[in-house]
């Protein structure tokens, strides 16, 4: 197997793959189907993969804990020094509890990263692709950032072997 | 850049949280559009992307299918019975006769569907105006059914009889039902009401549009 990395692919073989990571997932509430536009809106070779990390339940309820005091103390600050609460601190406050009444009722707290990959045989059809892609994902609430400079890593990320992504401590 | 940090193994990016109340939306077995555009158009194809939904049993058979079972699923009030009669009434706009419809209908809801489509509604049931004559030639049936025919006489005698027939009884059959008067007028005929009541209720495919009271084809029962 023959690897070529470049800034913006990397060639392995006869194929040329992008990469991105999923920088940002859908905002707003969407229907359970939502992911049928990524998954089927575009046309060519293309791979997604999300890599998930279980987030021991104590250290979950300690996030939330510390989640929730931060909140309550920056809220406590700005009430007393006259400046005004937020819409966005508001729903970072219903978050925190939103996601405390989930994890009260067992629902398991995961570390995620999303990748998406495009693959095409040549470059001009590789970059069509990965227009058609940011372009459709963009459409689904999905913001794709590709991963120049590292698309031989990101490629090895989309292998299912499971330690593809960096260690990293997850934030209490 | 890798001077400055060196590259751990693997790809260093940040990481989402979430609860897997939410992350079960991530579902990637979502399925292609339809297996084919022929056949009448039953509605939106949710898991599709949103494109139409076609279905129509024999287009896939041969390419697609071997078989071509349908189970409809969903709560109570969600549409399934207007799906099943939409479906059927769209076979019929598309194909025409060439698609031959039989439903069976035990809670009576079809009725109007029927009449809508020209399909004629029998009701079966013991003092009724229709009735199901099991000697009756099977739809197709090239022979006649005789075969047949002679075996179901054959195994309604074994059951009153409640014993095994004799080879010497068997042999007697073939004689009895193949004949009887009129053999070929009797399949279609039927009896009036009135003689059913001593004879067990039998049926005949066809309602009664004859009439005629003094028909002779009903099987015969041996005590």
């Amino acid at each position: 197997m023959v690897v070529a990395e470049d800034f913006a692919h990397v060639q392995i073989d006869g194929s040329i793959h992008r990469s991105y990571w999923i920088e940002a997932w859908p905002r707003l509430d969407v229907p359970a189907a939502w992911m049928d536009l990524v998954l089927l809106g575009i046309h060519g070779t293309r791979t997604i993969n999300i890599v998930f990390e279980p987030v021991a339940p104590s250290a979950a309820a300690r996030a939330i804990d510390e989640a929730a005091i931060a909140l309550e103390t920056a809220e406590a600050t700005k009430a007393k020094h006259g400046f005004r609460i937020r819409a966005a601190d508001r729903r970072k406050r219903d978050e925190v509890e939103q996601r405390e009444h989930e994890l009260v009722a067992g629902h398991g707290d995961l570390a995620y990263a999303g990748f998406f990959h495009v693959t095409a045989t040549d470059l001009d059809s590789l970059d069509d692709l990965a227009a058609d892609a940011e372009q459709t994902a963009a459409h689904a609430g999905v913001l794709l950032r590709p991963l120049d400079g590292r698309h031989g890593a990101a490629w090895a990320a989309s292998l299912p072997l499971g330690r593809t992504l960096a260690q990293r401590k997850v934030a209490p | 850049m890798s001077i400055l940090r060196p590259r751990s193994h693997g790809l260093a990016v940040a990481r989402h949280r979430a609860t897997t109340a939410n992350l079960c939306s991530l579902y990637p077995w979502h399925t292609g559009p339809g297996p084919s555009t022929a056949g009448p158009y039953l509605g939106v194809n949710w898991s599709a992307g949103g494109s139409g939904w076609f279905y129509d049993p024999f287009e896939l058979y041969g390419a697609l299918l071997t078989d071509s079972n349908m189970l409809i699923a969903g709560r109570p009030g969600k549409g399934k019975s207007a799906a099943v009669k939409a479906f059927l009434h769209r076979e019929i706009a598309v194909y025409g006769r060439r698609r031959f419809i039989a439903i069976n209908d035990p809670k009576g809801e079809y009725g109007p569907l029927g009449e809508a489509l020209g399909i004629p509604v029998i009701k079966l049931h013991p003092g009724g105006q229709h009735r199901l004559n099991p000697l009756d030639p099977a739809p197709g049936d090239q022979t006649g059914g005789l075969l047949g025919r002679q075996k179901l006489v054959t195994g309604m005698l074994a059951i009153v009889a409640d014993k095994r027939l004799e080879p010497a009884e068997e042999a007697l059959i073939p004689e009895r039902s193949s004949t009887s008067p009129d053999d070929d007028s009797c399949s279609t005929s039927t009896t009036s009401p009135t003689s059913s009541q001593n004879s067990p209720p039998s049926y005949s495919l066809t309602p009664n549009s004859s009439g005629s009271p003094n028909s002779s084809c009903e099987p015969q029962r041996t005590r």
